[in-house]
């Protein structure tokens, strides 16, 4: 038996599973270890192989692959604990860092200035320039850069990034400075950004840069760490790490560009959904959520592809640091379970973004807290059930949840359900809201596509939000808890290579293009040559430009119509397909604009075996289910049936007003929706999009 | 007393909030479209706002990023165009407009509006606002400082229709495009504008389909009901009573030396606000004036940011009056008075100044004077390209916002004009432009000295290659009235060009304001941005954190003394290592205490002659002895320097 294994180690919960040749996922939940990662995954390995009857070790002796995710990358930036880090600068330009792109969000609220990545302490200005052209405007003044290695060395610095003007048009200089690192300091650890993300505009490449090379030591220490701990163990498969954009890597290229490893987590939720959603819905356009206690993330795949951008902000967006590379494209606001309710100045009713969190947590938990929140509401409504909670590890205080909400409900003169049921409206309209400006903003109609619903807060509310958006379709895995774990086991090795060649289509430099295309694909090549050892069961490389039309700010990534652009038809094809593209997501096209194309890329791809989609096992009794009361907005208290999820056969229909629960999740079905469970297990909700909302009802 | 009082809400509070959040996202949706797809950088560096307007053209509800230079003035538009066509409105219409002089802000700002229709009717108005880079005139950019009518300004669109019933109108827009330097460009960004608003008529129509018309407009006119509500419970909750105060443009170059005021008086009378601003200097001969839509947007600018978390829309304007003065001032310029640069002359002089009045009644947010708006244009021929192609090279800074209490002010934040304003990547602008940037920093010294300093200004510098036939223009203020401290507080220092010829040794001070000067191949320019006025006195300053502000290279061992009278030794410039020598301190101080009341007595030309022996220097002047220079020339100003010291005199010293 070989096993392949996925590791998911969040902020709390390291998640663990373990997926069997035949397809059987055994999903194991453990604390996370801070000081060494292993701990918290041999625990959750452990779990895990309760229902195989394994060990930990025996899992990790017969596993092929472990892909692992982490946010350990994300909480060092986050807690300022990366390394000691010098940012090497062309001279006259030290606040990069500190200056950004400019720009505040909120124009009328005073937010307090914003600290540089590196600070000028540790800044140091290299003598040259070049300029747009790539000539040499002011030579390297090579004692500045010994100079400033020198005094890097001696301020204790643990890692260098270099960043100067123009070095993705012509990389001599920082080249030179790499080299003179390596020769005065072998040891030191540094990024050169024009390798690492050679786009035009030196903020975003700089703050790659630093991030890239604040991660170097540590990431290297924490995945040698990882990878020792494995072997000992007794693992000896494929280790392969989670990135940022939802394929994974092997150790020693996340240990050259750990800034990949930033986000690698929640980037693996969109894999899982889009892997479930084909088999279940076949649909391949879908909207993914996952709701925490605190966060509701969103994402989007249309037609399979997972939704990109290059605009990470750590921090906050204009004020935090950017990544400034391609991530999974997952948009988060503050609402999920334990967002509060409250009442604004003018007498409306809030939700969120403030959060009661785990600690002291909803009023019902009993642990202190006394705000108001969704999870009281739920419990108020009857949609939580008390004795029931985390697979009954926490019994929930329902006076506590009622008093709670008599803080909303006096002054907005309603019984405390209605104030319950008007706070889980404000809620879900919150996050209607965040899916509909990450669908409208990409051109896509959330009407025309499904939603993949993860997280355990999820299924509480994503009845009404489907219905509020208009969407009929909602899946709800039945390992929605786990779900960024489970996208990892059908994650492929993904890496780009790419290479900045300015040109206009109107006067189109075919040759500089296809040298630049066989040059990105020859990289590509030997990249999935060296993965001949994992096997894979396909590979296969697509070719990228990102383009935008005469003068535009913007770019737009364009697949290549062809792998390579003749003079004369490569160009007019590739405004063709610019111009669908450019429609498709901005709902306008300009005919007969000549492009200009910056960035041309190749993405190479190599697929892995991954555990085939099981259908779910028939329980030996089947459709059990009590019946109780539970409170819906306009309607009052009115019967539902209550089934616990593990005693369902598939394709058992179940109408609502219901209520499923699983040990991580509760969904709940609105009436007028119908509840199937699929043949893999998951639940898949029909929404009547023609019943009134909960929202039009008052 | 309220007027709202007895006025009910018809929506529940549920629905209501539904509704209004889905107002708010869809002017937010309006911006992220714009941003995403706009020809003109300057757009994209978000000089752009958003609106939903009702049937009266009242703004139901104006973008959360929008630049704040255009609120308080879109609902003016919608009300034009609404006047232009009345009766004529139809399905598949779009108008566009800038005119200033109805209610717009500048020939830049061209705003498109589109009604929407539900059954026959029309029930409310989108409108996408955005700065094109260029609408003609006499200079690249349209900001011709000497401009004294508006036709060198640039083009007048007055209400005009650009599709009809869904036809586009392709010869009006060649007629607009044709009269701009970028006629692509602009013809793109009109595109992208009108398409936000086809996006806000989808949202409506949503709405509209989801709630039904009735719900829908009910909503329009409640979240205007509801804003004022809240503007009204808070200003009842302030002292009534009346407050005043004046803030300066630099000068009149029609009239000779001489600081320009502009007054306002703000009056609080239950849960009204009443500003006034009789008294304001006539009109001045550049175009820093401003039209009337630009003046209200002064006044709610500044008032906006007193209440950050009420929402913008007609319902604050309704709770505030205001009485310009009469035609033909600086801040009620009418046709055809130049007032392009209102953004540098009277409208950032009438925000800070309603800082500083609000700073009197919510003293937790009090804040001194920030940086002035400035632009700098550099157009031309690009001879690095073929056929020699127009190139602009339109540039702004971030600078220091005033200390504030208890705070200081934030470092190289985008002006007051619009926080949202983003900073241009030098490799961005080099690919376009023959323009090489050799340094952009924080500037050393820039920040006004207080207990709670200013934030610190940033320095820009440039040097010209293979260019042709290139002007320099420069829309700023401030060389002369510069950035104030309150509460003891000290000045910043002066904004202004220097140009170093080719060749050339000395530096020229070009000024403030200034129009086509021409420059090329290897001229070199540099240019400060204010730092923010100081809080409190500077010698109340924590010597700690001046010690901190030394070691970040914001202010240097020598001024540390100088205004602060901190003594701070250098241990080790590598690693910024520097001690505090607090008993020479002590005595710094207590010197500098019994001397500054005659510094600021002592007679301007003694003062001039010692700064023209090198014993003084320009900072020293302007923080210490209220003396203002022509600083090209070195001459004294005398009618400046003794309204200058005035303001000192009101502003510092009873603080000390």
């Amino acid at each position: 038996m070989a096993y392949r294994i996925s590791v998911d180690t969040g902020g709390t919960f390291t998640d663990v599973v373990v997926a069997t040749d035949a397809g059987a996922l055994h999903i194991g939940k453990a604390l996370t270890s801070h000081e060494r990662a292993f701990t918290g995954i041999e625990e959750g390995l452990a779990r895990a192989g309760d229902g195989l009857g394994l060990t930990a070790r025996e899992l990790l002796a017969d596993a092929d692959v472990l892909t692992y995710g982490t946010t350990r990358a994300t909480n060092a930036i986050v807690e300022e604990k990366t390394a000691r880090t010098a940012f090497f600068t062309t001279a006259g330009f030290p606040d990069i860092l500190l200056l950004r792109e400019g720009g505040k969000p909120d124009p009328f609220a005073h937010i307090p200035f914003p600290r540089p990545y590196i600070p000028r302490q540790l800044t140091w200005e290299i003598k040259e320039r070049m300029d747009s052209e790539g000539d040499v405007y002011r030579p390297l003044d090579e004692e500045s850069v010994l100079a400033a290695i020198a005094a890097a060395g001696e301020s204790g610095c643990e890692a260098i990034a270099v960043c100067l003007l123009w070095a993705t048009v012509n990389p001599a200089h920082e080249l030179r400075v790499g080299e003179l690192i390596t020769e005065e300091l072998p040891e030191m650890p540094f990024t050169l950004a024009h390798r690492l993300n050679p786009v035009v505009r030196e903020y975003r490449r700089a703050s790659s840069t630093a991030i890239d090379a604040s991660l170097k030591p540590l990431m290297q220490d924490y995945i040698e760490q990882l990878d020792d701990d494995l072997v000992a163990a007794g693992f000896g498969g494929h280790l392969l790490l989670a990135t940022s954009y939802g394929g994974s890597w092997r150790p020693d290229a996340m240990v050259e560009k750990p800034i990949y490893s930033v986000g690698s987590g929640p980037s693996m939720a969109p894999v899982a959904a889009v892997t479930y959603a084909e088999a279940d819905l076949q649909s391949s356009d879908v909207i993914v959520c996952d709701t925490g206690g605190t966060t509701f993330d969103v994402g989007l795949i249309s037609g399979g592809e997972i939704n990109f951008t290059a605009e990470t902000w750590l921090g906050g967006r204009w004020i935090g640091h950017i990544t400034g590379l391609r991530s999974v494209d997952v948009k988060s606001i503050g609402a999920g379970g334990g967002s509060i309710a409250w009442l604004d100045p003018g007498g409306l009713l809030r939700v969120g973004p403030k959060s009661a969190g785990a600690d002291p947590g909803p009023a019902c938990y009993g642990l202190g807290g006394n705000a108001p929140t969704v999870t009281d509401a739920a419990v108020v409504l009857g949609y939580l059930e008390p004795e029931h909670f985390l697979g009954g590890r926490l019994a929930l205080d329902v006076e506590a949840a009622r008093t709670a909400l008599e803080q909303i409900a006096g002054p907005l003169d309603m019984s405390i359900e209605e104030a319950a049921s008007a706070a889980f409206v404000v809620a879900a309209e919150n996050i209607v809201a965040a899916i509909r400006e990450i669908t409208i903003a990409q051109g896509i109609d959330p009407r025309e596509i499904a939603i993949v619903a993860g997280g355990g807060a999820s299924g509480l509310t994503i009845d009404p939000i489907a219905r509020e958006l208009g969407c009929r379709h909602v899946l709800v895995p039945s390992t929605a808890g786990a779900l960024s774990a489970c996208g990892a086991m059908y994650s492929d090795i993904v890496s780009e290579f790419s290479s900045t060649h300015y040109t206009e289509t109107r006067d189109f430099d075919a040759d500089g293009v296809n040298g630049v295309l066989s040059a990105l694909e020859e990289q590509a090549d030997a990249w999935l040559e060296e993965l001949s050892d994992l096997g894979p069961t396909a590979t296969s490389t697509e070719l990228l430009v990102e383009a935008r039309y005469r003068s535009q700010v913007w770019e737009l990534p364009i697949v290549l119509p062809h792998r390579r652009l003749e003079a004369g038809s490569g160009p007019r094809d590739l405004e063709e397909v610019f111009h669908d593209e450019h429609e498709r997501v901005f709902a306008f096209r300009e005919e007969g604009q000549y492009l200009e194309c910056l960035v041309w890329k190749c993405r190479a791809r190599a697929a892995l075996s991954s555990p085939p989609l099981e259908g779910r096992a028939s329980p030996e009794h089947g459709g059990e289910s009590e019946s109780s009361r539970a409170y819906f907005r306009g309607r009052g208290f009115v019967a539902v049936t209550r089934h616990d999820g593990a005693t369902l056969r598939a394709g058992t229909e179940i109408a609502g007003p219901a209520i499923v629960r699983e040990p991580t999740t509760t969904v709940v079905v609105l009436p007028g929706s119908t509840l199937r469970v699929t043949a893999l297990g998951n639940y898949l909700l029909e929404v009547d999009t023609t019943v009134p909302t909960a929202m039009e009802t008052s | 007393m309220s007027t709202l009082d007895t006025r009910a809400y018809t929506l529940d509070p549920v629905t209501f909030e539904v509704l209004k959040n889905a107002y708010v996202n869809t002017v937010d949706q309006m911006a992220e479209q714009i941003l995403r797809t706009c020809y003109s950088f300057v757009i994209y560096a978000r000089d752009f706002s958003s609106a939903l307007c009702d049937l009266e053209g009242d703004t139901i509800m104006q973008g959360t990023g929008d630049i704040a230079v255009h609120v308080g003035t879109l609902h003016y538009t919608a009300k034009a165009v609404l006047e232009a066509f009345e009766g004529d409105i139809n399905p598949g219409d779009v108008f566009a407009i800038n005119d200033p002089y109805l209610g717009g802000t500048h020939f830049n700002d061209v705003r498109i509006i589109r009604p929407v229709f539900v059954d026959g009717e029309v029930i409310c108005y989108a409108q996408s606002n955005g700065h094109w880079a260029d609408v003609g005139g006499s200079v690249p950019g349209s900001f011709d400082i000497t401009a004294k009518e508006h036709f060198g300004e640039g083009l007048r669109i007055p209400p005009v229709r650009i599709w009809d019933g869904g036809k586009y109108l392709a010869d009006i827009v060649r007629m607009i495009c044709s009269n701009s330097r970028a006629p692509a460009e602009v013809e793109g960004d009109l595109h992208a504008q009108a398409e936000a608003t086809r996006i806000a008529e989808q949202e409506i129509l949503r709405l509209v389909g989801k709630y039904g018309k009735e719900m829908v407009t009910t909503g329009f006119t409640e979240v205007q009901d509801y804003v004022e509500r809240l503007t009204r419970q808070r200003i009842a909750e302030m002292p009534d009573g009346t407050w005043e105060t004046e803030d300066y443009i630099d000068y009149d170059p029609a009239a000779g030396e001489g600081l320009i005021p502009i007054k306002v008086k703000m009056t609080i009378e239950g849960d009204q606000i009443t500003y006034d601003l009789n008294g304001s200097h006539p009109a001045v001969g550049t175009f820093l004036n401003a039209g009337y839509g630009a003046a209200f947007s002064g006044l709610i600018g500044g008032t906006k940011t007193f209440f950050p978390d009420i929402p913008l829309n007609s319902g604050f304007y309704r709770a505030i009056d205001f009485d310009l003065g009469p035609e033909g001032s600086v801040v009620n310029a009418a046709w055809p008075t130049a007032v392009t640069g209102f953004c540098s002359g009277p409208y950032e002089k009438l925000m800070n100044s309603i800082f500083e009045l609000w700073s009197g009644l919510m003293p937790e947010r009090a804040i001194a004077c920030s940086f002035n708006l400035e632009y700098l244009l550099v157009g031309g021929r690009d001879k690095r390209r073929e056929g020699d192609p127009y190139f602009m090279w339109y540039d702004w800074m971030v600078g220091g916002w005033g200390g504030r209490n208890g705070l200081d002010g934030s470092n190289a934040t985008a002006p007051m004009f619009g926080v949202g304003l983003a900073v241009q990547p030098a490799e961005g602008q080099e690919r376009l432009c023959p323009v090489i940037t050799t340094q952009h920093t924080i500037l050393t010294d820039s920040a006004g000295p207080g207990e709670f300093r200013g934030g610190c200004g940033v320095e820009k510098g440039a040097t010209l290659t293979e260019n042709d036939l290139t002007v320099m223009s420069y829309c700023c203020d401030r060389a002369r009235s510069i950035a104030w401290g309150i509460n003891g507080g000290l000045p910043s220092l002066p904004h202004g060009v220097w140009l170093t010829r080719e060749g050339a040794d000395e530096q020229d001070f070009l000024g403030a304001v200034f129009s086509s000067v021409e420059v090329r191949e290897g001229d070199r320019f540099t240019r400060p941005s204010a730092g923010g006025g100081g809080f409190g006195d500077p010698l109340d300053r924590n010597p700690q954190s001046v010690l901190e502000d030394v070691a970040d290279e914001y202010v240097s061992i020598e001024r540390a003394k100088i205004d602060y009278g901190v003594i701070v030794r250098l241990v080790d410039a590598d690693l910024a290592e520097y001690e505090l020598d607090l008993d020479a301190t002590g005595a710094e101080r207590a010197r500098i205490r019994s001397e500054r009341g005659a510094w600021l007595a002592e007679d301007p030309e003694s003062v001039r002659k010692r700064y023209m022996d090198g014993e003084l220097n320009a900072l020293d002047l302007v923080r210490h002895y209220g003396v203002i220079l022509d600083w090209g020339t070195g001459e004294v100003l005398s009618d400046t320097t003794e309204t200058f010291r005035a303001m000192m005199a009101r502003r510092a010293v009873p603080h000390w």
